[in-house]
């Protein structure tokens, strides 16, 4: 068994090219590894981008089930890009196939113009309220990642890359396989669009 | 009316830009009524996205991401052999092992799932230790590394194999013999010499209990299993073998032919229908078996014999995500009758998805039932028909789901956990059914029968929501 332990935290230590190196000569442990190191990322990456938390989990397997098959042909280098480029694809079929379902509108608002009793200063002043009742939370959630879903798809990776999984912009241009320029671009607009959403038009 | 700052706002908030363009910015901010509102706003945007919390794959992600993937490596597999029959090859390679056993694998699961993807495969190494089938959670570790262990993965000299309880692995050289390790277990294959006809093998049991089988004609060669306190050793003959090591106990019993078991430079030789038990510092005895034990002894002879498993996971809510997508795995070595049946089930289920006609989903279930009447095994016959009942469920005919589960609670509940998981997938009709009586009794009744099980568990939630 000491053997055994002592192997698992090797692979806790190799790098993510190492790991690679190992799970294309079919070590399991290896791609279980990467699999441990990037599902969540992967995970909360997708359901932002998709808002559904059971297709977000289906993507995510598949994103992984990709990586696996297609272990062969990755080239060394940018395995975040690569993957998040995987998870990237197959989240906009997915949103292609629900395209038709909703209307996308950059113009009608979120602010809470259906129900009056809710607004969102009351909310950022008090974040207790939002520990207080999770059907709350989950309230205030819906409202931020319908905002969110309205984004064009290249505003919307930007925002969730930078905004909520906290990526610097060099980080994100990788993955994106743009430049640091462009990440500040698309972050500026996807902010200017959701002020919008939230604030209404004032300021422009 | 914009300001010329605004299109660096952005950047400033997340520390994007140069030093010097940061304080630029930050001491114009403080003058500019237009660009100190477009922050505070930014930050509450900021806030709000900070609201969002990271969510957690659920539960049962690994599990289904195990399955997904074995699948689409199944998949993967069969198109390459369809490559190799139009190329022709497969021709020759069917001709020469057609008078063998031919081991199949019918995934029909995974025609649910997918609707494709169905087909045979033969087994071409003779001289490789191979996996014939595996239940449950087993591990193989090769020189202290976890190594992904599949149906047709090739077991090797120094591999330790440890079974959890509940699971089992039946391993195989094609045309020698076939092993059992059983739940508990823990096993290193010492050594595995294959030379033209002969072959010899050394099994470590540290642990557990391993169910033996060997070919006819296997003769001049060697197949021993070693424990810390003696050994048994098949030579020769035609015979079966369980070993077993509990609390420093070393059994050996012996359904047909006969094992020599050593132990401290004496050797005894153990005929059909004995055992013997050693245990440290004690005289070994010869004994008569049981008709516990023989029984016990019997699961060897269904060592790689058609092998029925529902694809389920070892969670509380399996059986709703069962009926939901019913799905079964069938491997092992079918008698011919059930093996063209088999794929009978196969082509019609594969054609009843594609189509979703009523006629040909109704031949479906004809054709199962038919195997459940060929079958010998109640094990195999009870479990396809739960997935006959998920069937009927997931055609919108709960009236028959009903009348099958009722069938096999009447049948098999000696079965226990075929019991408990048809009692509870009958509660789950009811209740979808609009019976809530009905439901709301027979969950009772699986929370009194089977305290502690998954299905108490999954029947005790669904109660609650009843209520």
């Amino acid at each position: 068994m000491e053997e055994i332990k002592r192997e698992e935290k090797n692979y806790g230590q190799f790098s993510d090219e190492e790991l690679l190196d190992l799970a294309k000569e079919k070590d399991w442990e290896a791609f279980n590894q990467i699999h441990l190191r990037y599902r969540r990322k992967i995970m909360n990456f997708v359901y932002r981008m998709i808002g559904d938390i059971q297709v977000a989990e289906d993507v995510t397997q598949e994103t992984f089930i990709r990586v696996y098959t297609h272990l062969d042909s990755y080239h060394k280098g940018n395995f975040a890009g690569w993957i998040y480029t995987i998870a990237r694809n197959l989240s906009k079929n997915e949103l292609k196939r629900k395209k038709k379902e909703r209307e996308v509108s950059l113009e009608s608002s979120v602010s809470g113009r259906e129900n009056d009793d809710f607004s969102w200063t009351d909310v950022l002043s008090n974040q207790k309220d939002v520990q207080e009742t999770d059907a709350r939370q989950k309230e205030l959630e819906d409202r931020v990642q319908q905002a969110i879903n309205k984004l064009p798809f290249k505003y919307r990776e930007v925002l969730i890359l930078c905004g909520i999984q906290g990526l610097s912009y060099k980080e994100a241009a990788k993955i994106l396989n743009c430049s640091v320029e462009n990440v500040g671009v698309r972050m500026h607009r996807a902010r200017e669009m959701m002020r919008k959403m939230f604030f209404g038009k004032r300021g422009r | 009316m914009k300001c010329r700052y605004s299109k660096y706002l952005s950047r400033y908030m997340d520390g994007e830009l140069p030093a010097n363009k940061m304080a630029e910015v930050r001491e114009h901010i403080q003058g500019c009524s237009f660009c100190s509102q477009q922050i505070q706003e930014m930050e509450k945007i900021n806030k709000m996205m900070g609201i969002l919390k990271e969510v957690d794959v659920s539960p049962s992600y690994e599990y289904k991401f195990q399955m997904k993937l074995a699948e689409r490596i199944a998949r993967k597999k069969w198109y390459e052999i369809l490559r190799e029959k139009v190329l022709g090859g497969i021709e020759n390679v069917r001709r020469n092992l057609i008078p063998q056993p031919v081991v199949i694998k019918v995934a029909l699961g995974v025609l649910l799932l997918a609707g494709a993807g169905y087909g045979w495969f033969y087994y071409q190494d003779m001289n490789k230790l191979k996996v014939m089938g595996l239940l449950g959670e087993v591990k193989v570790y090769r020189q202290s590394r976890l190594i992904a262990v599949r149906e047709d993965a090739r077991l090797e000299r120094g591999d330790r194999i440890t079974v959890a309880g509940g699971s089992f692995i039946d391993v195989e050289l094609k045309g020698k013999y076939r092993f059992r390790i059983k739940g508990d277990s823990e096993v290193r294959i010492e050594d595995i010499k294959v030379w033209g006809k002969g072959v010899r093998t050394l099994l470590n049991l540290a642990k557990g209990r391993i169910l033996v089988d060997i070919d006819k004609g296997y003769q001049g060669e060697e197949f021993r299993v070693k424990t810390a306190l003696g050994e048994a050793v098949a030579h020769g003959t035609e015979f079966s073998v369980a070993v077993e090591e509990e609390e420093k106990e070393f059994w050996v019993g012996v359904l047909e032919g006969k094992v020599g078991v050593s132990q401290e430079g004496k050797k005894v030789m153990v005929k059909a229908g004995y055992k013997i038990e050693i245990r440290r510092g004690r005289e070994e005895e010869l004994k008569v078996l049981t008709p516990e034990e023989r029984r016990m002894l019997e699961e060897i002879r269904k060592i790689g014999r058609v092998m029925v498993s529902l694809v389920l996971s070892r969670e509380v809510g399996r059986v709703e995500e069962f009926l939901r997508r019913p799905r079964f795995y069938a491997f092992g070595k079918e008698p011919e009758e059930i093996k063209k049946l088999l794929s009978k089930a196969g082509k019609l289920l594969n054609k009843a998805l594609r189509t979703d006609s009523e006629k040909i989903h109704g031949k479906v279930i004809d054709v199962i039932e038919e195997i459940i009447e060929a079958s010998k095994d109640r094990e195999v016959e009870a479990k396809l028909m739960i997935f006959v009942a998920g069937y009927y469920r997931w055609l919108g005919e709960e009236r028959e789901a009903v009348e099958v589960l009722e069938e096999v609670i009447g049948k098999y509940s000696d079965m226990e956990e075929i019991g408990r998981f048809s009692m509870c997938a009958l509660g789950e009709i009811y209740e979808e059914m609009g019976n809530v009586e009905e439901a709301r009794q027979i969950y009772t009744e699986v929370i009194a029968k089977y305290k502690g099980s998954l299905e108490a568990e999954e029947a005790r939630i669904k109660l609650n929501s009843l209520l």
